[in-house]
């Protein structure tokens, strides 16, 4: 029997593959896991009970706060005291806080309880060498059942995503970097970015669980690389990867507010909503500031600080009067979702070499 | 065609080999049994057979050359193998539900179902709460329902009493004869190998030493009982598989040595000549490791 012969009738089971054959596949590869799924699916009604709750009542605040005008009032009166103040110094602050760390831990507790067991599990139980002698073949099998259960883990991922994000709303519109879109937190934990870093630890945890054959070493191992995966993500690849292909404008409005500061380095600030006292085009990333002379040469830090301390003065007319200017780099509002994608589809790359990894693995090595 | 065929086949652990230079023709149609003492290498030849292990050298093929593991190898070859992993913490009605998808092309849902009355095995019943007979069942009705073309059981007896193994045997013979299902199986328990085996092959140290029809070993030995200082002479007839001297007697198992076609040696005058069981042959090989036959048929030679 040649090749082609062999390969063709195969290749046609596939395209004929029906709606109800996959559903009873997904059935069998699911079924010995479905203590897992059952416990995602459990996890994730905690977690979005929690989120609702909170989310109801920012929303409901926020809500106060529109009907009686109190948004952008800086003067902090009557009824708009409590609520303005409830923002700005009460429980809000704390959940926003802890959810975005929650979120931040979302893939970890994927990989770990999700990923790292499941193909340990059947190592450790002998079960591999059940399942890898029937007659759907190991690639099959393993497809479909790293198939399901990603999926499922991207469904959990992208609905906490999801109510991260709406339950974060009324506190992303009134506080000035926090909860901000671009934020790491906020920018790594969209539906988008969720689901794909929960797919990535996952097939992190599948391909430990498969190399180590244990589950409590695989889990470890997984926690370990999945906590630097997310760290990298968070305080590097973010900044990096939102520090590409930049654009550069002269700020003529900055200062309007009367705050110049120096500007550092690293990213200088995150300007969301129009009406902040942060420079830069609306709804912009930026990433770096910095002043010019009158010759158009940029000034260091030091030249700054001692033309402040000779010449007081702040904003604008300032910057007027010494014929300097201040320039910012940023990513626009519009490139927004094409970062999303780029960080989503980057991510879900990487767990996709991952997966055929551990099924080369899984083809190749003995059960 | 032959339902197994190994050339020059290997497997290293490390440093040890638990399998080597094994060259091996299992004709269709026949219910083979693989003999060996411990760690001889009937596991790993039976896992590199269904493709649960990868060869460290040489190759492996079943059905007529499909590589071991492969897709269309898979579909018409069941494994049961030694402790029966099986998925513990489902009810039977699922684990039969899972091994059904899992094999949709071939499956025989109404086979599956007898089996499972016929052994009152309780279907609600979480497998991990099956007594071992009962494991071993399922496993076994699992592998029958997919009605394979070769079927491989590595020591499937072990966890069974005696009348359960009865019922085992008794049930792959018919699945056999039905079928024409090849079968191969490993195990320690001789007596059962004898009743059921048409095809012997008997593993030592990781090397075939003994690989042939069962009629023909038996047939090719024979037990000589003669005086002690003759023993050189039967040397010249036969080969000597096995002996046991005494001062004044001696016996020896011994081998033919011509073709099937010439007529047969006879034994010496003074001695005297018996027919030998089965269990007898293997015996002797396993207590001579270094002694082998191999007038198995010759597999195709694949480089």
């Amino acid at each position: 029997m040649t090749a082609l012969t062999s390969a063709a009738p195969q290749a046609g089971r596939w395209r004929r593959a029906r709606p109800r054959r996959v559903a009873a596949l997904a059935w069998a590869v699911g079924r010995p896991h479905r203590t897992t799924l059952i416990c995602l699916g459990l996890w994730l009604l905690a977690s979005a009970a929690g989120m609702l709750v909170a989310g109801i009542q920012l929303h409901r605040l926020f809500a106060a706060e529109i009907q009686h005008g109190c948004l952008g009032r800086s003067a902090w009166s009557g009824v708009c005291r409590p609520l303005q103040s409830t923002f700005g110094l009460g429980w809000p602050q704390g959940y926003a806080n802890l959810i975005m760390l929650y979120l931040q831990a979302v893939p970890v507790i994927i990989g770990v309880f999700a990923g790292a067991p499941l193909l340990a599990r059947e190592y450790t139980a002998g079960t591999v060498r059940f399942a890898w002698t029937q007659g759907i073949g190991r690639t099959r099998w393993a497809v479909a059942t790293l198939g399901l259960l990603a999926s499922a883990v991207a469904v959990v991922a992208c609905l906490l995503g999801l109510l991260l994000q709406w339950s974060l709303l009324p506190v992303a519109a009134q506080t000035s970097r926090f909860a901000d879109r671009w934020e790491p937190g906020v920018f790594g934990s969209t539906p988008l970015t969720a689901a794909a870093a929960a797919v990535l630890a996952f097939a992190i945890g599948v391909l430990a669980g498969t190399l180590i054959r244990r589950v409590v070493p695989a889990m470890a191992v997984t926690a370990a690389v999945t906590i630097t995966v997310a760290n990298l993500t968070y305080n590097r690849l973010h900044y990096w990867l939102l520090g590409q292909g930049l654009r550069q404008a002269r700020d003529l409005a900055f200062g309007a507010n009367g705050n110049v500061g120096i500007p550092s380095a690293g990213p200088i600030g995150i300007h969301e909503t129009v009406g902040r006292s942060v420079p830069g085009p609306a709804g912009a990333w930026l990433d770096q500031g910095w002043y010019t002379g009158p010759d158009g040469h940029r000034l260091s830090n030091g030249a700054v600080t001692a033309l402040l301390n000779k010449h007081a003065g702040t904003g604008s007319a300032w910057l007027t009067r010494l014929h300097d200017s201040f320039w910012v780099s940023y990513q626009p509002a519009s490139r927004y979702w094409l970062f999303q994608f780029i960080l989503a589809g980057g991510t879900l790359l990487t767990a996709l070499l991952l997966a055929v990894a551990t099924i080369a693995l899984i083809r190749h090595r003995r059960a | 065609m032959n339902v197994i065929e190994a050339a020059r086949l290997g497997r290293r652990y490390w440093t040890t080999w638990a399998l080597r230079d094994c060259t091996l023709a299992i004709p269709a149609g026949r219910v083979a049994a693989l003999a060996g003492p411990n760690g001889a290498g009937k596991t790993t030849l039976m896992q590199m057979a269904v493709g649960l292990i990868p060869p460290t050298e040489g190759r492996v093929t079943v059905l007529g050359g499909r590589p071991a593991g492969s897709r269309e190898a898979l579909e018409r070859v069941a494994f049961v193998a030694q402790d029966v992993p099986l998925y513990q913490h489902l009810p039977v009605e699922d684990m039969m539900r899972l091994a059904r998808v899992l094999n949709a092309g071939r499956w025989d849902q109404s086979r599956a179902a007898r089996r499972l009355a016929a052994m009152d095995i309780p279907l609600r019943r979480k497998v991990g709460k099956l007594s071992g007979g009962q494991q071993a069942q399922v496993a076994l009705t699992i592998a029958l329902a997919r009605r394979p073309e070769l079927l491989v059981l590595d020591e499937p007896l072990a966890p069974l009493d005696p009348l359960a193994r009865h019922e085992f045997l008794a049930a792959v013979m018919e699945t056999a004869a039905e079928d024409g299902t090849s079968v191969l199986f490993s195990s320690h328990v001789i007596t059962e190998l004898e009743r059921v085996a048409d095809y012997l092959v008997v593993l030592a140290r990781g090397r075939v030493q003994v690989a042939g029809d069962v009629e023909d070993l038996v047939r090719s030995h024979q037990l000589l009982t003669g005086p002690a200082d003759g023993v050189a002479a039967v040397g010249d007839r036969f080969d000597v598989v096995h002996a046991q001297q005494g001062l004044a007697q001696a016996q020896l198992l011994v081998r033919q040595r011509t073709a099937s076609a010439q007529p047969p040696a006879q034994a010496p005058d003074g001695w005297q000549a018996n027919q030998v069981t089965l269990e007898e042959i293997v015996l002797a090989y396993l207590r001579e490791p270094e002694a082998s036959a191999l007038p198995g048929p010759e597999p195709a030679v694949i480089s």
